[in-house]
């Protein structure tokens, strides 16, 4: 995934269960829960990318 | 009725016991999926995102932040104060999440060739050009600018036709050979005189004489088959020294 291979996010599964996360590499901004429909494109979809850009992520990626 | 995004941030108050349970914003999470919810949590807040129906953003702001504070209540998170409540349509939202954060930069050699012209040329326009636009960065490997504003200018640049007079296109070089050894304005500066000789001047820095840059400028000019004299009726045995102490000098083309 962009975000993680060349923007410094890290993916993590809590070992106890719950929502998968995603930290931005700036650690100031805390974590944001991965939607069970995250991956579709749909309201849930929109309001994580939002969530992403809000904490820094760059979305869609820059040219390569 | 309108689809809206309603985010709502909290944030502790000072002096508080900052310690969010993180399961019980898991279960904030599932209690929203129904609303296509999205929950962060930070140090110091926490906040969600919910998607409702609503007659306009100012109904969605209300409607959403009690759903969400209800649900905040009924897992547990704290009832910090709310700082951040805003709602945006969910059509708007998806055409700014499909715009690009970061801007499109071109290089010198990109927006050269934009603009149909070499690199040396951008290099001439960049500095004499009033209307060109400035690179928003200036990086040691060069500088990078916005590509709509390159594209902007090339829409209402003036080309004028014909070759621009020798004396001019002479200071463009110097100044190109400079630029190119990473030698700035502050550095040396190039003019053209009233009656049309190039001249170079190394500016003093605080009555300091700037000898350590001179030797690099003289190899510049020379590596671009350019020459350097005293000016006027000057003479100079040394002439690093000349130009180390403010003196101007004259640039010209050496033959051959």
């Amino acid at each position: 995934m962009e975000l993680i291979d060349n923007q410094g996010w890290v993916y993590k599964l809590p070992s106890g269960g719950g929502y998968p996360r995603l930290y931005p590499p700036d650690k100031t901004q805390g974590q944001i829960r991965v939607p069970k429909t995250g991956h579709t494109r749909g309201h849930a979809f929109d309001n994580w990318l939002a969530e992403i850009r809000r904490k820094g992520g760059h979305w869609p990626p820059g040219r390569r | 009725m309108d689809w809206y995004s309603v985010r709502l941030e909290t944030r502790a108050p000072a002096g508080a016991e900052v310690a969010i349970d993180e399961d019980a914003a898991d279960k904030l999470m599932n209690q929203l999926e129904g609303y296509s919810g999205i929950v962060s949590t930070g140090c110091v807040t926490w906040s969600a995102t919910i998607s409702v129906r609503a007659p306009d953003a100012a109904r969605a702001v209300s409607q959403g932040a009690r759903i969400i504070e209800k649900m905040a209540g009924n897992v547990g998170l704290p009832a910090w104060p709310q700082v951040r409540a805003e709602a945006v349509r969910q059509d708007v939202l998806h055409q700014e999440v499909e715009q690009p954060t970061l801007p499109e930069l071109v290089s010198a050699p990109e927006a050269a060739e934009i603009l149909g012209v070499s690199s040396q040329r951008l290099h001439e326009l960049a500095r004499a050009g009033r209307e060109f636009p400035a690179p928003v960065y200036e990086l040691k490997t060069g500088r990078l600018w916005l590509r709509y504003a390159i594209v902007a200018f090339a829409a209402c640049w003036d080309r004028k036709p014909g070759r621009p007079e020798k004396a001019a296109l002479l200071r463009e070089r110097v100044a190109s050979a400079l630029t190119d050894c990473g030698i700035t304005a502050t550095d040396a500066l190039v003019r053209l005189t009233a009656d049309r000789t190039v001249v170079l001047e190394i500016p003093e820095r605080g009555g300091v004489p700037a000898r350590i840059s001179v030797g690099k400028i003289i190899d510049s000019l020379s590596c671009a088959g350019l020459g350097i004299k005293p000016g006027g009726s000057s003479s100079a045995e040394d002439l690093e020294k000349y130009l180390a102490n403010g003196h101007p000098a004259v640039v010209f083309e050496n033959a051959g």
